[in-house]
């Protein structure tokens, strides 16, 4: 495997820490707590946990690009 | 029987769904049949001729006046719809403002904020997967907090964000500070030049919150996940932190915490950091030293131990052990009961105290026996020296981390208390984001509790991890526990020293 | 093989791109494709007579009576159970209809045209609010008023529109949505629009002034006039980015008060359908729910095009029909840039920032949510002939998109 470039981490050190919260909302909550910038998702399991529409969605991704 | 009460408002005007809303609300009122409350409109007109509500004061009202219009049971009740409907007229309405939108995807949110840089993550572990990729996919650093992922996912994850440059935290991470900022589980610590990279929660924990006690400081405190080190896993995370931390200017030392790596990781490990110009602390927990140093890294015996070397690097300074040996034996008293009794939150805790131990022991008990300890048969019930990890999964399925909630820990204690031959028992107070407010309160309490119901008085002892920064208090969690007769402790290791003075003389 | 991207891109380009002006007035046997004198047209998916909800079969037989087809109600509803008149979604003829939105030959219909695809789409024209035939009354009173747009209005609306050239209807939505409308449920402001455009040239039609009086009275006194062109606008809007190998926007959402009904552009002229739902809102005096008729109307081709609930962020007083807040408005918006492709060039909601409104509903990322589109509409008495009795939220049953999903795998993948 290639070198990973740390470029990415390096900016992540330097710059304001932003989140994104996706689940428990405490995370979200004591987050706001330190004035910390974050958006909650409200997540809920892709294609309302029917595994049949996920296979479905998952074929035709696959095929999306040709 | 049934009595109308007819308002008129002339020159009024309210928009119609906002009398709608009233008439609705006046309907609720008692004895009232039936209401209107609308402008006299023709619509209207014709509503109150077809509920029996036109009377003949209505006839000229124009589509600029407003009507109420009640009919009730008897005329007090009709009095007193009209009266309600004429108060929500005048009421100021003071609109639920609904919290900032909380888009339902995580696309929906990098959209709406495209300066995130790091999405934490603790849905359920088969839907983890999914979210880290889109998170990865968009140029984000990603925390996993979630755990059942399997290993395979894991490795895919680590891979695609090793492709990218960036941090995939996890699974199973619970701590991470990233420019000062605690996410998760995790402690105000001060700023500093000290880098740590952790695949262990409560480790990390524990090592940061020590570096602050010192006087020191972080850069970065990065969790990997507690497989990271795994022979599969191979260390990704961890060598790929590690590096950021050794190109990183502010950085000039740096730690590692974890369980022991497996033989292939730790020699890919080596050679990979020994590359790295700056001074590297380790800490595995149990490990030889002595492998450790002529690897040319410096090795720690504890957490302790493991902050302050780094500390010492840090600062050029020497840090002199917490609690001195000779404090800790003034403080060893006689034991009744022959067995001790930990009751841990923190695995990394749990499992530095057995190893700790496990010389001075001879035989421990646990739900998650580090090698040398046995396995519980019921890991609801103790035997001989037992010390359990309460935020395991085989205790926390359907309930809440015990980091958070006293309550699994207490309802254990009490049987610990009513259990002749538990002579000591032993817990953890983690302080910090996420955790519960008042943790050594509610712990305090049941031990008051427990020992008026049981008669008995088992030693207590207690490490209190976490900063004078934290939102709980430091000193006032010590002094709560303290206050009732229970033996207080910085770190880990002091407990477990005290643990060794009580039973046999601390060396 | 398509490219499901690309086709997707072509679909919204297309969309974005259509420009509707409401171009003359005719009636339906003389200008809707594929109309016969023996048809009746009518809102949402295909059904048949025995099948139809009340309302709906209230205004078959008032129609039927109206075009001369039977002497009475009886002989009407004797007629369509016969299997003698030929019962087509107004969809498959390029049109739309209100509630029941049934339409006969002699009826009168705006004409529009989309001036860049050279689409053109239609609509009848909004009879009032109460006893309507939309809501299935077919009394006298009813037919009297038909006839009377018929002989009086429509020839004098058609004589003005001659006079006055062309009205471009994506500016008047446009500005509509700006005065507190979203075209769907809220109407005011565009009716006020639409009055200012034709009242000059109506001056100079030469007909009765009572009679020119009292066609603007009765558009002034219907603030849902405009809703019989903002949404045959919607349905030349959508119909732009139809029928594109590969895409899988949905371009049609209508119901039939007993069927919702889907169509989308890569699956051409396939319904999926699954039960119209039952709305959930605010009833007007002495109502309940049991009053209720399902879901009905072609009026969810605002939805489709972004309109009507998708801009409820233009409109927040339609929340309080379920007992919400301004923010709520602005939430149902947002959640529907979800599902959609991209943001209106044209159609601006000012309490976003001025952002454009959700365009473009992609069947995949329904099913991916699991979000169903945000419908806001009136609520018909399940009785025919009495009228709306209520107004509120639903959406379509998550049938439709399954099912369309399975047909697009199936084609597709």
């Amino acid at each position: 495997m290639k070198e990973a470039s740390l470029e990415n981490i390096t900016k992540l050190f330097n710059s304001e820490i932003r989140v994104i919260n996706l689940g428990i909302p405490i995370f979200a909550d004591e987050l706001k707590k330190q004035n910390v910038k974050v958006m909650s998702v409200d997540w809920r399991p892709p294609a309302g946990g029917n595994e049949k529409t996920m296979n479905l969605l998952d074929r035709i991704r696959a095929k999306k690009k040709v | 029987m049934s009595v109308k009460k007819i308002l008129v408002r002339k020159s009024t005007y309210f928009d119609s769904v906002s009398l709608m809303r009233i008439g609705e609300a006046v309907k609720k009122e008692s004895g009232v049949l039936n209401v209107v409350v609308g402008m006299g409109t023709d619509f209207n007109i014709d509503s109150l001729k077809r509920l029996d509500l036109f009377a003949p004061e209505l006839n000229g009202i124009t589509p600029n006046d407003l009507v109420i219009a009640v009919l009730a049971d008897n005329a007090e009740n009709a009095q007193k719809g009209a009266e309600k409907a004429e108060k929500l007229l005048t009421e100021r309405v003071i609109s639920k403002v609904s919290a900032d939108y909380s888009p339902p995807t995580l696309k929906g949110a990098i959209e709406l904020d495209a300066l995130s840089n790091v999405v934490l993550i603790s849905v359920p572990g088969r839907f983890a997967g999914r979210e880290v990729r889109t998170a990865l996919e968009n140029g984000k650093h990603v925390m996993l907090f979630s755990d059942n992922v399997s290993v395979e996912e894991e490795i895919e994850l680590k891979d695609e964000a090793l492709r990218r440059g960036l941090l995939m935290m996890g699974p199973d991470c619970g701590t991470t500070i990233l420019n000062g900022v605690p996410l998760a589980f995790s402690n105000v610590v001060r700023r500093g030049d000290i880098g740590v990279v952790a695949a262990s929660g409560t480790g990390l924990q524990e090592v940061t919150s020590l570096i602050h006690r010192f006087g020191c400081g972080i850069t970065q405190a990065i969790g990997v996940g507690g497989r990271d080190l795994s022979e599969r896993v191979s260390g990704r995370m961890t060598i790929l932190a590690a590096k950021a931390l050794g190109a990183d200017p502010a950085t000039k030392v740096i730690l590692l915490v974890s369980k022991p790596p497996a033989p292939s990781t730790e020699e890919l490990l080596c050679s990979e950091l020994k590359s790295l110009d700056k001074p590297i602390v380790i800490y595995f927990i149990g490990a030889d030293s002595a492998k450790i140093k002529n690897a040319g890294f410096e090795p720690a015996d504890n957490l302790e131990n493991a902050a302050a070397k780094a500390c010492e690097l840090s600062s050029g300074t020497e840090i002199i052990q917490i609690v001195s040996n000779e404090e800790i034996s003034k403080k060893a008293v006689k034991m009744q009961g022959r067995f001790i009794r930990g009751l841990y939150s923190g695995g990394t805790l749990c499992d530095e105290m057995q190893r700790q131990l496990l010389p001075l022991l001879g035989t421990i008990y646990s739900n998650t026996p580090v090698p040398g300890a046995k396995k519980l048969s019921d890991i609801h019930r103790s035997e001989g020296h037992t010390i359990i990890d309460l935020g395991d999964d085989d205790f926390t399925r359907g309930r809440a981390h015990p980091m958070i909630d006293p309550t699994a820990r207490i309802e254990r204690l009490q049987s610990e208390f009513a259990d002749a031959s538990a002579g000591m028992i032993l817990f953890d107070v983690v302080l910090g984001y996420g955790s519960h407010p008042d943790m050594a309160g509610a712990m305090s309490d049941a031990i008051v509790k427990a020992r008026k119901e049981t008669n008995r008085n088992p030693i207590l002892v207690a490490n209190i991890l976490g900063t004078d920064e934290d939102p709980q208090n430091y000193g006032e969690q010590v002094k709560k526990l303290s206050e009732i007769g229970v033996h207080v402790f910085p770190s880990n290791i002091s407990v477990a020293r005290f643990v060794s003075a009580v039973i046999g003389g601390l060396r | 093989m398509a490219d499901l991207e690309k086709a997707n891109k072509e679909a919204i380009s297309r969309i974005q791109s259509s420009q509707p002006y409401l171009v003359g007035l005719s009636t339906a046997g003389e200008t809707v494709p594929g109309m016969k004198k023996n048809m009746v047209l009518h809102a949402g998916p295909p059904i048949t007579w025995e099948r139809m909800c009340g309302p709906m079969r209230g205004a078959v037989a008032g129609a039927l009576v109206y075009e001369g087809l039977a002497k009475n109600v009886e002989e009407a509803e004797k007629l369509a159970a016969d299997g003698e008149i030929i019962f087509s979604p107004w969809h498959e003829h390029n049109g739309v209809g209100p509630m029941a939105g049934v339409a006969t030959a002699k009826m009168p219909v705006w004409i529009l045209k989309d001036k860049v695809h050279g689409n053109n789409t239609y609509c009848t024209l909004n009879e009032g609010l109460g006893k309507v035939l939309r809501y299935g009354a077919n009394s006298a009173e009813v037919l009297d008023r038909l006839r009377w747009m018929e002989n009086e209005l429509a020839p004098i609306l058609k004589e003005t529109l001659l006079l006055k050239g062309e009205i471009n209807l994506k500016m008047i939505i446009a500005q509509a949505l700006q005065m507190g409308d979203e075209v769907h449920n809220r109407n005011r402001a565009g009716t006020s629009l639409l009055i200012r455009e034709l009242a000059p040239a109506m001056i100079e039609v030469k007909a009765d002034t009572k009679a020119k009086k009292k066609v603007l009275e009765f558009i002034n006194g219907n603030d849902h006039f405009f809703l019989n062109l903002s949404m045959p606008a919607a349905k030349a809007i959508t119909m732009a980015g139809e029928w594109i190998e590969g895409s899988s926007i949905v371009t049609t959402m209508c119901r039939n008060g007993t069927d919702f009904g889907i169509r989308v552009s890569g699956l051409k002229n396939q319904w999926f359908t699954g039960p119209a739902q039952i709305v959930k809102g605010l009833l007007f005096p002495g109502f309940t729910e049991k009053d209720c008729n399902p879901d009905i109307g072609d009026s969810a081709i605002t939805e489709t095009s972004g309109l009507g609930g998708f801009s409820m962020a233009a409109a927040p007083a339609i929340v309080k029909f379920v007992g919400g807040s301004a923010q709520d408005a602005l939430n149902f918006t947002q959640k529907m840039y979800e599902i959609t492709e991209a943001e209106s060039e044209t159609f601006q909601i000012p309490s976003l920032d001025f952002r454009g409104s959700p365009t473009g509903i992609n069947l995949l990322k329904v099913c991916e949510l699991g979000l169903l589109p945000q419908i806001n509409t009136g609520i018909a008495h399940r009785m025919p002939g009495i009228g709306q009795v209520g107004a509120g939220l639903v959406n379509p049953p998550m049938k439709c998109f399954e099912d369309a999903l399975e047909a697009f795998a199936e084609k597709y993948a």
